[in-house]
């Protein structure tokens, strides 16, 4: 077995020090890992210390080419479209009720997929776009093909993207696209295509609301998932938005929405505001725009900004609040953990505050402070030990007789805490610092720390990933 | 009228003021008002929503025009009581149609073009508050509404379990060793500031609520439940001056009949325990509700038996020393509606902040509300 922190003085040798001079500082490797990805451990940022930042990124990107669809057993779909190979709707949201734990299943598969990423960056971007289209269905299947659509296009283009969400059976049924006809508009998916996918409040008007509805109708689905156009919604007509005229078509609306240079720094803005800072700035978000318009191709913008020096600027690491699911991939990452039911994963995800597959609303999760109130401050402090331990943070005065795990107390996990020996035996306080905190620790906290007793690595661990630093990335 | 030391008032006067509470309700995602408080006089109404139309049969009538939806018994009860206003055409200038925008205008108590990042509670909170418990949200996670500049309100869906969460020996730890740099960097300081007040919080709301035990049937709902907790909170005497609930789903896009009638029975029910409770507490006289919603609906049906999102609405105030309860002005005219096809606003929501914080909460306005806006006369 070899210990990472038994053998790292080896590591320091006079080649290491030689190239470390264009190399990527430690610091800074880790920083790219929280935020592109979800967190990387200690030895893997040995092995990337003496490359650029162009070659870790590109590395980072490589890694992501091809993604690997998450995919659920899902044969029971399968065998209703044999059996009925064209139900009634009503039969068929009868059978999709009767399955729905399968979307437990998957959204459990999903947190596990983002703790242990096939590919991080790509992970970290579905993720990201899952929150720009959010969007919710109880059909499974419908999920699924809308989550690996996402996945697909995730470093792709932004116009097959959003082409892409506008054809997803989840999506037309979340923004109401089928009921969205010629005699009848209905413009719910216009509206939010215009508010929050595309261009932001402030840059349409309520008529060009109008128009695009009537480019998307007809659009619908076949109940297996499949797209269709309905020709008896549709309306043929000319229709005239943003100083165009024609027979347009949703796809068309995209393309013309897409010339606007606002739409690229709208989706810009939401990439800075998601990976670099929520505090803007507008001069770097410029920077951004002038590479991702007019292509649209995320991949560039992307490489862009993570090889831009400000993204590596002191005011942009460690200041970001944890979202929930940066929060368990950031503790998994020290020692993984897996929930034994898909509820109790479910139940951590809800106390937190971010059910994947269930947000908030069309808008998504808001992000940042917004995840933080007293309540949720008090429960992810608490987090660590819950999880891992048995519900306190141990120290030698530690012990009291009050109910142990105030939340999460049914919930059964298998921690792992061999493989965080297999990494962690031996490492010192500085060690553990390093790879737990993208923030510094002031001087009174390390003291805190130093003056209590931990009988173990593990013991420490917990008393770190329990102080409010931990929740900053 | 609100006190001539108001406008020299000193924030220590604050925990001295008296009693008066108000409880905020918000119905998200644009509840119906016309299935609300149906017109069932009124031709348009009915030719408007072939489908949607609540007959006349079905309405709990209150004047000559106006009536109830048939499952908001609980209100005529209080409409009948006089301890109900029905507040009609209520919205701002230039009404957005999205939920996220209109709910953050109607939480801040912005105009329609200006974005504000604090709650008008919070603001009241920033100017006047003591502790964060000043303000409550009963609920799982904090709003805008109740987010300050500087002050945040706590919020919690139970008592004894932040208590417990809080009661951890290690968390003392932490607090004996933050230390400025903790409390200055932007989220940092955030983090830390939310932290120790959440403790304190938990701390006091524990031992103050934990004596009552409310025995009223509030429901299996979660808004039911939500409102037996404010109830306890109350009756047990904390000193708390403003407390926010709030129930979703009424974004009905889709087959609203029975959807919206079903939340609406949800949301009579659970009001109307919490009145009896109060009243049971001799608390009531000192509680104002105010229940709003982001905005109304189309006037015309869609073609998914639902309603596309509108513009004014009606709110409900309930209380025992109303100016004018019963309808404090028209129901909306029908004839006259925007080029959108919705019901245009004739009150300003922040003209009736405007009085709640000035005559109920006693405060100087100015100081909460972005622009000065006259208050309307409602309690």
């Amino acid at each position: 077995m070899t210990n990472h922190f038994r053998s790292k003085t080896k590591k320091r040798s006079f080649w290491h020090n030689f190239y470390s001079c264009n190399g990527m500082k430690r610091e800074h490797i880790y920083h790219l890992y929280r935020r592109a990805g979800f967190g990387i451990g200690p030895k893997e940022v040995d092995e990337l210390e003496s490359l650029t930042v162009e070659a870790v990124v590109d590395a980072l990107l490589l890694a992501s080419e091809n993604p690997t669809p998450l995919e659920l057993d899902l044969a029971i779909y399968d065998r209703f479209f044999e059996k009925y190979p064209a139900p009634e709707y009503q039969a068929f949201r009868q059978f999709v009720k009767s399955c729905n734990h399968l979307l437990k299943s998957f959204n459990s598969a999903w947190v596990e997929r983002i703790c242990e990423p096939t590919e991080a960056l790509n992970e970290r971007m579905t993720l990201f776009w899952a929150n720009v289209f959010s969007c919710e269905d109880e059909t499974v299947s419908y999920m699924q093909t809308f989550n690996n659509m996402l996945r697909k296009n995730a470093l792709g283009n932004f116009k097959d993207l959003t082409k892409g969400v506008s054809r997803e059976p989840a999506m037309i049924r979340y923004l109401d696209i089928s009921k969205n006809s010629k005699k009848k508009p209905n413009e719910n998916f216009a509206r939010e295509l215009m508010e929050l996918f595309m261009l932001g409040e402030g840059h349409y008007a309520e008529d060009d609301i109008k128009e695009v509805a009537r480019a998307f109708t007809g659009y619908a689905y076949h109940l297996d998932g499949t797209f269709k156009i309905r020709k008896w919604a549709r309306d043929s007509g000319d229709k005239s938005f943003f100083g165009f005229k024609g027979q347009m078509d949703g796809d068309h609306v995209i393309d013309i929405i897409a010339k606007e240079k606002q739409c690229a720094r709208f989706i810009c803005t939401k990439l800075y505001g998601y990976f670099v800072n929520e505090a803007l700035n507008e001069d770097h978000i410029s920077e951004m725009v002038s590479v991702f318009y007019p292509s649209y191709e995320i991949k560039e913008v992307m490489r862009y900004m993570l090889t831009a020096p400000w993204f590596y600027a002191s005011e942009n690491i460690g200041t970001k609040i944890k979202s929930p699911m940066d929060l368990l991939a950031s503790i998994y990452r020290i020692v993984p953990f897996r929930f034994e039911k898909d509820e109790d994963s479910i139940a951590v995800q809800s106390l937190l505050g971010q059910v994947l597959l269930r947000p908030p609303n069309v808008a998504g999760w808001q992000g940042g402070k917004s995840w933080i109130d007293t309540n949720t401050m008090l429960l992810r402090l608490k987090l660590p030990s819950v999880l891992l331990s048995d519900g306190y943070v141990p120290f030698s005065e530690g012990k009291f007789d009050t109910h142990r795990k105030p939340f999460a107390d049914h919930i059964k996990l298998k921690v792992d805490w061999e493989q965080f020996l297999m990494t962690y035996e031996g490492a010192s306080d500085s060690d553990l610092i390093e790879v737990l905190f993208a923030t510094h620790l002031v001087e009174n906290t390390k003291k805190m720390i130093g003056s209590l007793e931990a009988v173990s690595e593990a013991e420490r661990c917990l008393q770190l990933m329990s102080l409010p630093e931990f929740q900053l990335t | 009228m609100a006190p001539s030391f108001v406008s020299a008032m000193d924030d220590t006067l604050f925990t001295t003021l008296g009693r008066k509470r108000l409880v905020l309700i918000q119905l998200h995602g644009g509840n119906d008002g016309l299935n609300t408080v149906v017109p069932y006089r009124n031709d348009i109404y009915y030719r408007s929503r072939p489908t949607l139309a609540i007959k006349k049969s079905n309405v709990l009538k209150l004047s000559d025009e106006l009536g109830l939806n048939k499952n908001l018994k609980p209100l005529r009860k209080l409409f009948d009581a006089g301890e109900l206003s029905i507040i009609n055409n209520v919205g701002y200038p230039n009404p957005n149609r999205s939920h996220f925008r209109s709910s953050d205008i109607w939480q801040t108590g912005s105009a329609s073009h200006e974005v504000l990042q604090s709650g008008w509670v919070g603001r009241y909170l920033d100017a006047f508050g003591k502790n964060p418990y000043d303000a409550i949200e009963i609920g799982k996670s904090l709003s805008l509404l109740m987010k300050g500049d500087i002050k945040n309100a706590v919020v919690t869906k139970n008592a004894k379990n932040l208590y417990d969460i809080a009661d951890d020996p290690y968390f003392n730890k932490i607090v004996s060793s933050y230390q400025d740099p903790h409390l200055s960097e932007h989220n940092m300081g955030y983090l830390y500031q939310t932290f120790i007040d959440g403790k304190q919080s938990a701390n006091y709301i524990y031992e103050k609520s934990k004596t009552k035990t409310s025995s009223f049937d509030y429901g299996n709902s979660a808004f039911g439940k939500q409102l037996k907790t404010m109830s306890e909170f109350i009756n047990s005497g904390m000193d708390t001056k403003v407390y926010y609930a709030s129930m979703g789903g009424f974004d009905t896009h889709a087959s609203q009949s029975g959807r919206q009638d079903k939340l609406l029975e949800t949301y009579a029910q659970a009001v109307g325990v919490l009145v009896k409770d109060l009243k049971t507490n001799d608390t009531f006289k000192d509680t104002l509700i105010l229940t709003f919603s982001e905005f109304g609906r189309r006037v015309a049906e869609n073609a998914g038996l639902g309603t596309d999102h509108g513009a004014a609405n009606n709110i409900f105030v309930i209380g025992s020393k109303l100016k004018k309860p019963g309808f404090f002005n028209d129901a909306p005219s029908l004839t006259h509606l925007d080029f959108n096809g919705d019901i245009p606003y004739k009150i300003d929501f922040r003209s009736i902040y405007a009085n709640i914080l000035y005559s109920w909460l006693d405060v100087a306005n100015e100081k909460i509300l972005s622009e000065a806006i006259a208050p309307l006369n409602v309690v």
